[in-house]
């Protein structure tokens, strides 16, 4: 029932989103690398730096997009197509609509997320087979951890990006994922220039790339210091975003 | 168990300024036919509204299936059909949303579903932005009569429907209502349509219940008395409702007992011309206080 | 149809009911042991509270001109009114005064009045 409907509207998405991981993999692995058979001789770190370098900016993009769109559909889109009525009109609380959007929406995000790193890993893997890798960091990392990093980051972008779309949805009705999409864009253009004015300032990423590259567990700068910690702080606030959006329609009056 | 289904005191609903809901005392009995009516704007939908837990009421108390929309909405919506706002998901079809709703009631009804598909001739494969309005308000008819509830609530079911698909409407309704036993509750300005079949009538204005009761016993007890000339003094008089002179006669509306006040008038030297009923629109005229808009008024009840 | 409905009149539906199956009793459109519609079928063609209906039924019922089997079914009955004289009267006397105040108005003669009677009384024939 409700979720045959989330699925109505977001299996497209969530198919083209496989296609598109699918595709930028493929074609940046075929550009960079000349295909996925094996180098000769050594593989430079370089190689491998460059490559999650390339990779990591288009797939951010695509997963922030991608949880653009997820956040768009649920109840946010019935209540600026004007059946809000009609579907808070079902016998479940309005928390059941908001949750039910949120597990839908990001178990679909996450299977992008993994599916994306585990098509990374398996390409990487069947370059240079070497169960460590060595990036800019000076200790052997496990491809495992670096595989759980990735996703950890792109499911923590995923889910605030989406959380801020949904909340925008639920919060405007219809102008919500413009508003959303400005806000994002907002901040992404005021970080360089906060970044000139006040350098001592500096504003988190959506991403956890500063680890990414480093892949120490601590950083000398940044909004938080440890990994875990900014995991957390990340994580908090993406679950915020649903739980406003709940309380703010269990406030309401639905139209 | 309590014989009203719905039940409502001194309810209010503010939007700010306004009152939509100013003090409604409100008795719906269980099995009746209801029928709410008002002109636009009088607070009919608000009603509705706050009753299902679509918005929350600012004052007083309620009880629907002795359950308070306050704390129990959810159970209350599990019991009820509702037809309101008329907007079902747009790039459903009749199928889609038969499919959506049937898991969220267990007495959903595919079998029911199919039949008021076929009486209310609804092609059920088009999509629901496709539908014209008739077409739609039909099929959320049906979504709300197909899963065994008690209490069906419609808001204004007939506005801008033409007269053949109102009288579909009305005849499914009468039969589902025959059928099931249910409490139906409608609200209308359409006071023909509610004439029909309402046994109940409750006549709201800007927000407060002016007359709740039978229809028959309103068809009974409200009279028009004709008397010729001029206007009699009148000591004060509990059920006279209006009084109107023109053209040689005048007029008195009274909501009960009129042979008691046409005798009344007799005792005074009157000459009674006639007593007439008045039908539910007349009624619904003077007691909204627009009988005669362009003639003075003396309200003395 | 033999039974027709108008709610804006002002009279209450289930007495325009009880009125038409009278008269159509009387007219012999209704003959004795025929049925007439259930009342959710009555009420359904006819738009109306199924209450109404049942209200009607029971009051002819009450007035010896329908019975009912208790399987179902609503038929004509032997019209026995068991009625009072005095009520018959009671129940007729304001249908003859309108028809005397029409007439003076027209100024009709007080022996064409019961000519006219006389006329519609005997074209009922017949019929109970």
């Amino acid at each position: 029932m409700y979720l045959w409907k989330y699925w109505r509207e977001s299996r497209i998405t969530f198919a083209v989103g496989l296609l598109l991981v699918g595709l930028l993999l493929w074609a940046v692995l075929k550009i960079h690398l000349g295909g996925l058979h094996r180098l000769p001789g050594d593989v430079s770190k370089q190689n491998l730096a460059q490559l999650y370098l390339v990779i990591a900016a288009p797939l951010t993009l695509l997963v922030g997009f991608l949880g653009l769109r997820f956040g768009s559909f649920g109840v946010g889109r019935d209540l600026g197509e004007g059946s809000g009525s009609f579907l808070f009109s079902r016998p479940r609380t309005r928390a059941f609509f908001v949750w039910s959007d949120w597990v839908y929406g990001m178990t679909q995000l996450l299977l992008i997320v993994l599916a994306a790193n585990a098509m990374l890993a398996w390409a990487i893997h069947r370059i240079a087979p070497d169960t460590a890798v060595i990036l800019m960091s000076r200790q052997p990392v496990s491809m495992l951890a670096i595989f759980c990093l990735h996703c950890t980051s792109g499911l923590l972008l995923a889910g605030l990006i989406f959380g801020l779309i949904y909340f925008s949805s639920v919060l405007a009705r219809r102008h919500g994922v413009q508003l959303a999409i400005g806000a994002v864009l907002t901040f992404e253009f005021f970080k360089p220039v906060v970044q000139h004015y006040w350098p001592q300032i500096i504003l988190p990423n959506f991403t956890l790339t500063e680890f990414s590259f480093t892949l120490s567990p601590t950083m000398p700068v940044g909004f938080a210091d440890h990994l875990g910690l900014s995991i957390a702080l990340r994580a908090t606030l993406a679950l915020a975003f649903p739980i406003a959006a709940q309380l703010l329609l269990q406030q309401r009056d639905i139209d | 168990m309590n014989d009203l289904a719905i039940e409502t005191h001194a309810l209010h609903k503010h939007y700010g300024d306004i009152n939509a809901v100013d003090g409604l005392d409100m008795h719906v009995p269980r099995g009746a036919v209801y029928g709410f009516l008002g002109r636009n704007g009088a607070g009919k939908t608000t009603t509705i509204r706050v009753l299902t837990g679509l918005a929350r009421a600012t004052g007083g108390d309620m009880r629907v299936l002795d359950l308070d929309p306050r704390t129990d909405s959810v159970a209350i919506l599990a019991r009820t059909g509702l037809v309101i706002e008329k907007m079902l998901i747009p790039s459903m079809t009749g199928n889609d949303l038969v499919r959506f709703n049937r898991g969220f009631f267990p007495r959903w009804s595919d079998a029911l579903a199919q039949k008021y598909a076929e009486v209310l001739e609804l092609d059920m494969k088009r999509k629901f932005k496709k539908l014209s309005t008739g077409d739609r308000t039909k099929l959320c008819l049906l979504l709300a009569l197909s899963h065994g509830a008690e209490l069906i609530l419609l808001d204004e079911p007939t506005a801008g429907l033409d007269p053949v698909v109102t009288d579909q409407l009305l005849r499914v309704m009468v039969e589902d209502f025959a059928n099931e036993g249910r409490t139906l509750f409608l609200s209308s300005h359409h006071l023909s349509e509610v004439e029909r079949i309402a046994e109940w009538v409750g006549i709201i204005d800007h927000g407060k219940l002016l007359l709740e009761g039978r229809l028959d016993d309103m068809r009974a007890n409200f009279r028009r008395v004709r008397v010729v000339g001029e206007a009699q003094p009148l000591a004060a008089w509990p059920d006279l409702v209006s009084a109107n002179t023109g053209e040689g006669t005048t007029e008195y509306v009274v909501r009960a007992d009129a042979d008691a006040f046409a005798a009344h008038l007799r005792s005074q030297g009157a000459t009674v011309l006639d007593v007439t009923p008045l039908n539910l629109s007349e009624i619904f005229l003077e007691v909204v206080g627009k009988g005669k808009p362009n003639v003075s008024m003396e309200v003395l009840a | 149809m033999i039974i027709r409905v108008q709610p804006g009149l002002g009279i209450p539906i289930y007495l325009q009911i009880e009125s038409q199956v009278k008269h159509a009793i009387a007219a012999g459109a209704l003959k004795l042991d025929d049925t007439l519609p259930s009342v959710r079928k009555l009420a359904a063609e006819l738009r109306v509270n199924p209450n109404t209906v049942a209200r009607a039924y029971q009051n002819l019922e009450r007035d010896g001109i329908l019975r009912t089997v208790p399987g179902g079914g609503c038929y004509v009955n032997s019209q026995s009114p068991g009625l009072m004289k005095s009520e018959k009267l009671r129940r007729l006397r304001p249908m003859a005064i309108q028809l005397a105040v029409e007439a003076k108005q027209l100024r009709l003669a007080r022996a064409e009045l019961l000519q006219l009677l006389e006329n519609s009384y005997d074209t009922l024939g017949e019929a109970q």
